[in-house]
């Protein structure tokens, strides 16, 4: 079912790989020096934690989404 | 029965489960150096994803992480960034050397490293710096479980005798069971120590300060410089963005080039496993998020622990909480000093062999899986010995660690992906980059610190690395053809 979602998108081996090596680099654009200055502060508090560590947190999130989406795509039947 | 009783009790419960699951996971690995190093290549989803769960909350993340959130706060995000960055590089790089380890019949990363580009003075210069980045990161984890155990039995049992019983145990099974006890032990003690984490995670704020959110409000209020980014040095002051933008970086680089994670590329069942792995691995970055708060939540505690890393114990002392369940927070502590040592002190005595030792000398599989074996024994001793007695430049070693241990990225990326990467090119680079980091290292640590925008010494070596390494490889005779196509050309 899900495959065939993915299929449907048409959404390549080689576009699903550049979107992570994409997403991965603006990871570490985010989260280091001097990107990381843009999200350093602690307000406002999202679902209890400061800003920066739930920044952190989604961006760990999104990272396990696209991991998953990765696989998927790696490992479907080739066409 | 005394409180400290009952806690020991539960302590010694549980160290006797962990023995009996280490020694029963060793009954069906084969006597061969591929069974007792590899696990017969044969690891599924399930221990794989708690064999490098371990690797992040080890005695580091579980006692430094919170002592990090507690005196230095926004600094310890860090150890958050660097684990995803890491792990990512591994979807690819994890598949491709299982591939060329059930080819060649690799089971440590110098293997596969010498097997493109032959030369024994690699292979044992590899050994080498791994064995010596080794040294400071086993001693941290048993001086971690000795700190725990003291901690909560009030003294009764020494920190001596806390890590001697408990790496006692840990060799015994590594012994009896090689790498299939590591991985069904961590297995084990990764669930432990989860469902620990996030109860105490959240049961310390709420109980202390109403909620999470509440928690960091007055944090916000009363220590502000705490919750800003990159958060403070271990002296309290603003620590710099450099500092910490590299050591994100060097972690990153360094995470899965330590060969205690690397080999267990060659102890996968399949590809899949070992994707599946990189896949959820983030979700253990997810899971320090309530080790963190554990550190946050002393903030404001009246009282402090004698130093930061004693914050845990510290913390789940003073809940006051029953004395059962003080002992199963505590057996959690100890699991993740475990599941990592035990990891370290077998890798650490497999790559002396296979790749400091079997390079030179022929030896039959059966002597070689005896030495191994033996030793486990001897690097747990000299680490044991450093555990008690007392120095606080480990520390400041297992950071350098790092350093060494990322410099094994460039040689493994251009011998599985690089056609035009030749031994000479290799070495110097590795040469290069090591001594770059050791100078910076040791400049700074007799007092003259010498790094330019406080990064990390070993970013520093890897930007002399690189060009080394590239430079060197061009101006050198190209590999044949069928050789480097055996490597970059597999899968």
């Amino acid at each position: 079912m899900r495959r065939e979602f993915w299929e449907s998108r048409k959404l390549s081996t080689g576009k699903v790989r550049g979107i992570v090596i994409g997403y991965m680099i603006a990871f570490l654009l985010a989260t280091t020096w001097p990107g990381a200055m843009l999200f350093s502060k602690s307000e406002p508090l999202v679902m209890g934690l400061p800003f920066s560590l739930f920044f952190i947190a989604a961006l760990i999130l999104i990272a396990l989404a696209l991991l998953a989406l990765l696989y998927l795509s790696e490992t479907r039947s080739p066409d | 029965m005394e409180r400290w009783q009952i806690i020991a009790a539960v302590i010694t419960a549980y160290l006797i489960i962990t023995l009996a699951i280490g020694l029963f996971s060793g009954r069906r690995a084969s006597k061969s150096v591929a069974g007792y190093v590899a696990g017969d290549r044969d690891f599924g989803l399930l221990v794989m994803y708690f064999v490098l769960g371990a690797s992040i909350f080890s005695a580091f993340a579980f006692l430094g992480g919170p002592g990090w959130a507690y005196s230095r706060g926004a600094a310890a995000f860090y150890i958050l960034c660097y684990g995803v960055l890491g792990i990512v590089p591994y979807f690819f790089l994890g598949p491709k050397a299982a591939a060329l380890g059930r080819k060649f019949g690799y089971v440590t990363q110098a293997q596969l490293i010498c097997g493109r580009f032959p030369s024994r003075a690699l292979s044992l210069m590899i050994a080498v710096l791994t064995v010596l980045a080794f040294i400071p990161y086993i001693t941290l984890q048993m001086r971690g479980a000795g700190i725990v155990i003291e901690a909560v039995t009030e003294g009764n049992v020494p920190l001596w005798a806390g890590a001697l019983v408990a790496y006692g145990i840990v060799l015994i099974y590594v012994l009896f069971s090689g790498v299939a006890a590591v991985g069904w032990t961590n297995t084990f003690q990764g669930l432990f120590m989860l469902t620990i984490a996030w109860t105490l995670g959240l049961y310390l704020p709420i109980s202390l300060y109403g909620g999470v959110g509440e928690m960091f409000t007055r944090i916000m209020a009363e220590r502000p410089e705490l919750l800003t980014l990159p958060g403070l040095t271990a002296s309290g002051e603003p620590w710099s963005w450099g500092g910490y933008s590299s050591a994100i970086i060097v972690s990153a680089v360094g995470l899965m080039m330590w060969p205690h994670l690397f080999m267990k590329a060659f102890t996968a069942r399949s590809d899949n496993t070992l994707r599946q792995t990189v896949v959820l691995f983030p979700t253990f970055q997810l899971f320090l998020i309530p080790v963190f708060l554990i550190g946050f939540a002393g903030v404001l505690y009246p009282d402090s622990p004698s130093s930061a890393d004693f914050i845990l114990p510290f913390m789940i002392l003073n809940a006051e909480l029953p004395a059962i369940v003080v002992g199963l927070f505590c057996a959690g502590a100890l699991s993740a000093s475990m599941s990592t040592g035990d990891s370290l002190m077998h890798a650490a005595a497999a790559v002396t062999v296979e790749d400091g030792i079997k390079p030179f000398r022929d030896m039959s599989d059966e002597a070689r899986r005896r030495l191994i074996q033996v030793l486990v024994v001897v690097v747990g001793a000299i680490a044991y010995g450093f555990a008690v007695a007392e120095s606080v430049s480990l520390v400041v070693l297992l950071l350098t660690a790092y350093g060494i241990i990322c410099q094994l990225a460039p040689p493994i990326v251009a011998a599985m992906y690089w056609d035009r990467a030749t031994t000479t090119g290799v070495i110097a680079g590795f040469a290069a980059g090591s001594g770059t980091a050791a100078f910076f290292f040791l400049t700074g640590y007799f007092g003259n610190d010498l790094r330019p925008f406080d990064l990390h010494e070993g970013m520093l070596g890897l930007l002399i690395h690189l060009p080394v390494l590239i430079g060197v490889s061009l101006v050198t005779q190209p590999q044949p053809n069928a050789h480097q196509a055996s490597f970059t050309q597999a899968v």
